[in-house]
């Protein structure tokens, strides 16, 4: 094996390394997504949210948490399913986006949360290539567990810098 | 004991004279300064403070001599007059938080400079006896010192004070870390910009010894960053010795602006300095070890000599401390000992005010916010149970009491009275009055309208523009205001109210007023408008905020160079304030001023459309009115208009504008309310008023911002956040829509 070689397995290896870890698991039309448990600050309940005008379809719009007011976004719409009613299992999870300027609180909505999970990095497998035409840079991984595979989430990739800004400027 | 009411007295003095016009008393003025006096002296009789006593009698003779005219000097009158009432403050505070007097010597030479100036015999031989008991080393030093002090502004030393004593404190917190990590930039770093700040403040107060020994810290620790001098022990050292002379160097500005000029002969920093600059040169120097005489030296407690004498005599007795040893051998009180030990030991800082991260205030009163939400929830679902339990339902009305007293505290935490912008403004326009020749009252009005703290630093600058402006450009010289046939004193008029979400300063002066002529002549000159345009006088008056228009025939170096107004628009524009301009030949101008008070309430009126609430800014809003069928006209393609007191009026839609989500609705059934803004109005369709509230602006987040007119979110009664409009960009987002 050249030099080179194994240089780049050890690269995959750290990559994976830093991969490892808790994550909250929640469902989106029917799939099992991951985020960092270092993202999430709090899981809320579903709460009446204040639509803000001119903005994407998928910003729902800023709810008061315990006097803050942060943006919530409907993950389902973010990824383009369809748009479904909102159930008592409908959860707000509260995580910190860091953004180009600063952190943000946003709130994301899914379908319901599951568990806390541990992910080996062996259990991590590289994003698949799904050609050009989708993008996966804001996933992680995939995460293969007992009860299936998971896909954990980059969270701060999720929205991509544009359409932080784009955000910061309000379309 | 109780200093409140002597307190209140001798402050209320100071703040009469300080908004004395001009250094001129009127026998009706100074009828109030006496009575004033009088009360005074009758409270500190029966507190028994002699040394207000002492200061209020000499004051008082001092005044009736200024009525008498028996004073020739009259500036110097005035001005003894004035550090009478400052020393009276002193002694107060002083009272109020030691309970003692450390301004013996103040007061007797200040006895002495009245006697100097009028003759004055103090009653009694007390004051005499002491006086003579003075030292002499003290009259050379107050000289040297005074007219430096005097000709800067001492509440920007005060400030310089404080806020030096902040950064020796990161320095010294700072360099505990270096210490840790000699290698760390970061920690070198956060002990430079301190030292940075310090030199740029004391060369601007021209404290020269300040300067100097933090520029030779500063280029050591420069030379450190660069990698240049190696971190070492001995650096450390001289950086932390060199922090506590610039602590001591501080406390004796501090000292003498108090009036306290007991300290002794300056402290020798030769020494310092030759070991920065050993340093410097990359000499290394063993860490020298503190001695205690030395603390001793830097609060002036003892001379050098005293010191030698002292360390001498403890020479000779090796198992007495040097402190003892001084106090054995008369060369220090006790008291000092005690004093320079205390001082040593203390934190020096002025506890009187508090600096504190704006967001833990925020947070702070976001929490508040939410318990006041939460509390009324509880006591709705109590009163809903038709509970008889009366001991509960009292408990609850006083925890509603405390609640609702604790976010009346936490919301005035931010806000602050305009007063102290408006009495640097006075003092600024009296400094230029008597630059420009010109004689200047100035009325200050409403002084106590409060704004918050952030906003007062963001519209001072704009506003002393303006009151540049009033006395250089405004108010006449005496002659021509004779000519004119007003008084020779000119006045200008700051004035400071609410309005709504708002607060409104008016400038104004008493002076020639603008001329529309010249402003046109000028206007046309530079091509900001084309011959013939038919403008409204207050058009016109508009112009001057273009830039490049400057109507002052003479340029001074306070304004005129036609780079004044628009800067003064700029500013007001990035505040999101308004300017208008009044005026009005031969009696004067008026500036209106309106500024948004950020994080202030705001007076709103909750409106519903759809499932949303907004919440319309009561400064907007004309009237709200429910059109007829005949009142509404629909132009097709162009827009609806509804027509209000004989005023057609573009009706807009928050509904259509905002995407709500509404059953349509022709505007005769539902209700219109007419906003204006800018100068214009339009109305704005509604389907229901729910009432009027006071909110607290909040931001939508980082994410959120800048929406077009949205100008925040306000977190309602039931806890839920409705959206505040902002009229203007809701009036833009109309017209770019249709």
């Amino acid at each position: 094996m050249t030099d080179e070689a194994i240089k780049t397995i050890d690269e995959k290896i750290k990559h994976s390394r830093e991969r490892e870890g808790k994550y909250l698991t929640f469902v989106l039309a029917g799939e099992e997504y991951g985020i960092g448990i270092l993202k999430v600050r709090e899981i809320i309940g579903m709460m009446t949210i204040t639509t803000v005008p001119q903005t994407p379809l998928y910003v729902k719009g800023v709810i008061n948490l315990r006097g803050k007011v942060i943006p919530v976004m409907d993950l389902r719409l973010k990824f383009s399913m369809a748009a479904m009613e909102y159930t008592e299992r409908t959860c707000i999870i509260v995580v910190e986006i860091t953004g180009p300027m600063r952190k943000i609180p946003m709130g994301i909505l899914v379908d319901s949360v599951s568990e806390v999970l541990n992910i080996k990095a062996t259990d991590i497998e590289e994003t698949p290539n799904f050609g050009n035409k989708l993008e996966t840079e804001y996933i992680l991984g995939m995460a293969k567990t007992g009860g299936g595979v998971k896909i954990l989430l980059d969270i701060d990739k999720v929205l991509n810098n544009e359409e932080l800004t784009a955000l910061e400027r309000a379309a | 004991m109780d200093y409140e009411k002597i307190s209140n007295l001798v402050d209320r003095m100071a703040s009469d004279f300080l908004f004395l016009s001009s250094r001129e008393l009127d026998i009706p003025t100074a009828g109030v300064f006496l009575n004033t006096l009088e009360s005074i002296l009758a409270v500190a009789g029966q507190l028994r403070l002699p040394p207000i006593q002492k200061v209020v009698t000499a004051v008082n003779h001092l005044l009736e001599q200024i009525i008498m005219d028996n004073v020739r000097d009259k500036t110097s009158g005035f001005d003894s007059f004035e550090r009478g009432i400052s020393l009276m403050q002193e002694i107060v505070r002083d009272y109020q938080q030691k309970e003692v007097c450390e301004h013996e010597d103040a007061v007797n030479r200040y006895i002495k400079n009245i006697s100097d100036l009028t003759g004055y015999q103090p009653p009694g031989t007390l004051a005499a006896a002491e006086e003579s008991a003075m030292p002499a080393t003290e009259a050379p030093a107050l000289k040297t010192v005074t007219p430096i002090l005097q000709e800067q502004d001492e509440g920007l030393l005060r400030d310089f004070i404080t806020e030096s004593f902040e950064y020796i404190e990161q320095i010294e917190v700072n360099i505990l870390n270096l210490e840790q990590n000699p290698e760390d930039k970061e920690f070198i770093n956060a002990i430079f910009r301190p030292f940075h700040s310090i030199k740029g403040v004391a060369s601007f107060l021209n404290l020269d010894t300040i300067r100097d020994l933090a520029h030779s810290l500063e280029n050591l620790l420069d030379k450190a960053r660069n990698g240049e001098l190696q971190v070492t022990a001995a650096i450390i050292d001289v950086i932390l010795d060199g922090a506590d002379a610039l602590k001591s160097l501080i406390v004796q500005v501090r000292d003498k602006l108090d009036g306290k000029t007991d300290a002794a002969e300056r402290e020798d920093l030769t020494q310092l300095l030759e070991r920065i600059h050993r340093l410097d040169k990359g000499l290394d120097l063993e860490p020298a070890p503190k001695l205690v005489g030395e603390i001793l030296l830097d609060d002036g407690m003892i001379t050098k000599d005293a010191l030698k004498e002292g360390l001498k005599a403890s020479a000779d007795n090796p198992g007495k401390k040097l402190g003892e040893t001084l106090i054995s051998e008369g060369l220090a009180t006790p008291k000092q000992v005690t004093r320079a030990l205390r001082k040593q030991a203390e934190h020096i800082s002025d506890t009187s005010t508090i600096r504190v991260d704006t967001r833990k205030l925020d947070d702070m009163i976001d929490m508040v916010g939410e318990l006041v939400i939460t509390q009324t929830m509880i006591q709705q679902d109590i009163s809903n149970q038709l509970t008889t339990d009366r001991n509960l339902m009292r408990n609850i009305a006083q925890l509603f009491r405390i609640t609702s007293g604790l976010q009346r505290a936490t919301t005035s935490l931010r806000m602050i009275p305009i007063k102290q912008a408006f009495q640097r403004m006075s003092r600024l326009i009296r400094d230029l009055a008597k630059d420009s020749g010109k004689s200047i009252t100035v009325e200050l009005v409403g002084e106590d309208t409060e704004i918050d703290r952030n906003m007062v630093d963001e519209i001072y600058n704009p506003l002393v523009h303006l009151v540049r402006n009033a006395v250089d450009h405004g108010l006449e010289v005496p002659a021509a205001r004779i000519a004119a046939g007003k008084d020779e004193k000119g006045v200008i008029k700051l004035k400071a109210y609410h309005r709504g979400g708002n607060i409104i300063i008016e400038i104004s002066d008493d002076g020639g007023g603008l001329k529309p002529d010249k402003i046109l002549k000028k206007a046309l000159n530079n091509s900001l408008i084309q011959d013939g345009e038919a403008l409204t006088e207050q058009e016109i008056y508009r112009l001057i905020l273009l830039p490049g228009l400057s109507t002052a025939e003479k340029i001074t170096d306070v304004s005129g160079r036609g780079v004044g107004m628009d800067v003064v628009k700029q500013a007001v524009d990035r505040l999101r304030g308004k300017i208008e301009i009044s005026s009005s030949p031969g009696r004067g101008t008026t500036f209106t001023t309106s500024f948004p008070l950020t994080m202030a309430i705001i007076d709103g009126m909750i409106v519903k459309v759809g499932r949303q609430r907004y919440i319309l800014p009561t400064t907007a809003i004309r009237q709200a009115i429910r059109p007829t069928r005949e009142s509404c006209t629909n132009v097709v393609g162009k827009g609806e208009l509804v027509s209000v007191m004989g005023a057609l009026l573009p009706l807009m839609r928050l509904s259509e504008l905002f995407t709500v989500q509404t059953d349509p609705k022709d505007p005769w059934e539902s209700i219109v309310v007419v906003m204006e803004g800018n100068g214009r109005a339009k109305g704005l369709m509604v389907d229901e008023i729910l009432g009027k509230a006071e909110v607290v602006i909040k931001s939508l987040g980082d994410a959120l911002k800048n929406i077009k007119g949205i100008a925040g979110g306000a977190i309602l009664g039931d806890g839920q956040i409705g959206l505040i409009i902002d009229t203007e960009g809701l009036f833009n987002l109309s017209e770019s829509i249709s």
